[in-house]
């Protein structure tokens, strides 16, 4: 099994954090994204993980990776020019070699389930999948009994509530990457300049390929809002703190996570996610992302970059 | 004229505004940076302007400058990874042919000083650096002049052999001659701490005898870090306060040295000596000293803070 996780762009969604550090980088219930996508991946031992980095992504990306995961066998490649999710994948084609199994995982969602027995089944290759209330605003799978049948953006009139969450496994993955990913990118760029990845489903379904439709419970960690809720959903109600964390005169209520150094003083916090090497005094705070190197006093001298908000 | 202007560098000491744009594009006087030194350089006849990017800002200055500037030839040259400024101009070497003549002004460097005295320099002069006198000469590249005529270089010298310090801009009559020079430096491996300064490619050329003339500007303004960023936006506001399209102000006090940028609403401020950027929203805040960026809201006693790397309030 290899896995390859994209991680190129921007991450708009959750500025002002995505300008210094990639999304799944960011903090959460005492750990990153990442961490937490990574879990279930390392439970099916990958003989390698292949992450696809950009140019500005990439010395963050190398350095935590050495330091968080150094005994795990990850490979790191650039989307120097990013064309979309199929040029990200296609990147990748070095790594896969005939017989590998392939599992690609995007970075904007968390999954809680184990997925070792749900790959056994016998299929081409299985599309993970959650159930919406509106499916019009995704990417819905179209199914007869969980074979998928089409992959329809954002459609006006939905055939399913199975949306696409960008977690996809192929039983041959050197096919997939070096015909149908192959397919997408030699027939040319789409009318947006990219070359999407769900496009090679298409051709797979046009062969018959046998696609299930896995539904899987998740967690949406793609914008400031979603990541709060994630943080609320993993803590459960707890409160996680790093090392040499200092806490005075504080209440700290329930769901948040302090990072390692951090010092909160004459403050009330609650469902919120603080970062490594904060100073916070006579703030109450809720819902807040709080980054690294933050100083937050009540003073009259301000230095707030770009995209930051307190309301 | 060709003008070179090293633009690479993450602006590290202007965190954490830099996180989001490169610095020579930070607005001071809600006119960027690099604009006030092309601006200051309008006097001479500019036959190219080129910029020394990196791989993180070569996109935006490549879309920017032909906006800015699109009566000026202006070209890129890519810095593939910091080796230090004398390195970053060796890498134009194919852009400067000999006879052409070259200013070079390094991004943390705003001056007052009409330059168009450049235009019908005495051509027994090779070349020009400029200073500015200083009191803490311990934190700065030194020039030593003898007849104003530059002897010698020094990084961060410990005793006061000069308190005239190099500010970042030079001009040469024949950029060649420095091209050549920041070959044989090259060539020489004659690196500091594993990085080419300039200081070792000008000594080169004060032993080959080069007349390089020690020139004072009238004013420096650096824009190296916040603080100094501050004080030059304050001696180019001289008190007055400045706001570009569609602010709009509410109940709000600016009391001097206040430059906001289009498209900010606010609402009961008091705010002095500070620099508001675009579409931000600030109420009720009372401040000074402060500088907050673009798309940024602000409401006094909000609770849901959504603050990134690095921002402050002390």
């Amino acid at each position: 099994m290899k896995v390859i996780i994209p991680i190129a762009g921007k991450g708009t969604r959750a500025r002002p954090h995505t300008y210094s550090k990639p999304k799944p980088f960011l903090p959460l219930a005492g750990k990153c994204a990442i961490d937490f996508l990574f879990e279930p991946i390392l439970k099916l031992n990958p003989e390698e993980i292949i992450i696809i980095h950009d140019k500005f992504t990439e010395d963050y990306v190398k350095e935590f990776f050495s330091k968080r995961y150094p005994h795990i066998n990850i490979s790191l490649t650039s989307q120097y020019n990013p064309k979309g999710t199929a040029d990200a994948i296609y990147q990748a084609k070095d790594f896969i070699k005939e017989g590998d199994e392939v599992l690609i995982a995007y970075c904007d969602t968390i999954f809680k389930n184990g997925l070792s027995e749900i790959i056994k089944k016998p299929c081409d290759g299985i599309i993970f999948a959650v159930q919406v209330k509106d499916p019009e605003n995704y990417g819905v799978l179209e199914h007869n009994d969980g074979i998928i049948t089409s992959l329809v953006e954002k459609p006006k009139e939905p055939k399913s509530n199975l949306a696409n969450i960008g977690l996809y496994y192929f039983k041959d993955g050197y096919t997939f990457v070096n015909k149908y990913v192959k397919k997408v990118i030699d027939s040319g760029e789409n009318e947006n300049g990219e070359f999407y990845l769900t496009d090679a489903f298409i051709f797979m379904f046009e062969e018959g390929k046998k696609l299930l439709a896995e539904p899987i419970d998740y967690i949406d960690t793609g914008t400031i809002e979603k990541i709060i809720e994630a943080n609320i959903c993993l803590l459960d109600g707890e409160i996680i703190k790093g090392h040499n964390v200092q806490i005075e005169n504080s209440e700290i209520g329930e769901n948040v996570s302090i990072g390692n150094n951090t010092s909160i003083k004459d403050s009330k916090i609650k469902n919120s996610i603080i970062g490594n090497n904060t100073i916070i005094e006579g703030f109450e705070l809720e819902d807040s992302l709080i980054g690294d190197n933050v100083v937050l006093k009540r003073g009259q001298k301000l230095n707030i970059s770009d995209n930051c908000s307190i309301t | 004229m060709k003008i070179i202007i090293p633009v690479a560098g993450r602006g590290t000491r202007v965190q954490p505004h830099t996180f989001s744009k490169p610095k020579p594009l930070f607005k001071i006087a809600n006119k960027p940076a690099i604009c006030h030194i092309i601006d200051k350089l309008k006097v001479l006849d500019i036959e190219e302007i080129i910029l020394i990017v990196d791989k993180f800002n070569i996109d935006i200055f490549k879309k920017i400058m032909p906006e800015l500037y699109p009566n000026y030839k202006i070209s890129f040259v890519l810095q593939e990874k910091p080796e230090g400024p004398a390195h970053a101009l060796w890498l134009t070497k194919d852009l400067i042919k000999p006879g052409d003549k070259l200013l070079i002004n390094f991004c943390d460097t705003l001056f007052e000083h009409d330059m168009s005295f450049l235009n019908n320099l005495d051509p027994k002069y090779d070349g020009l650096i400029f200073v500015k006198e200083v009191e803490d000469y311990r934190r700065f590249g030194v020039v030593v002049a003898e007849n104003d005529i530059m002897k010698l270089i020094v990084e961060k010298p410990d005793q006061p052999i000069s308190k005239l310090a190099n500010i970042g801009t030079y001009y040469f009559q024949d950029g060649h001659d420095l091209m050549l020079s920041l070959q044989k430096m090259i060539d020489k491996n004659l690196k500091v701490k594993g990085e080419y300064y300039l200081p070792e490619a000008f000594m080169l050329m004060v032993y080959e005898q080069k007349k390089i003339f020690v020139q004072e500007v009238d004013e420096w303004l650096d824009t190296g870090k916040i603080e100094t960023i501050l004080d030059t936006h304050k001696k180019i506001l001289k008190g007055k306060n400045l706001q570009e399209e569609n602010v709009k102000l509410e109940g709000t006090k600016l009391e001097g040295n206040v430059a906001i940028a289009k498209n900010s609403t606010l609402k009961n401020c008091k705010i002095k000596d500070s620099i508001i950027g675009e579409n931000t929203t600030l109420e009720g805040l009372e401040i000074h000293d402060s500088i907050i960026g673009d798309n940024v809201v602000i409401k006094k006693g909000g609770k849901v803070f959504n603050v990134g790397d690095k921002s402050t309030i002390v």
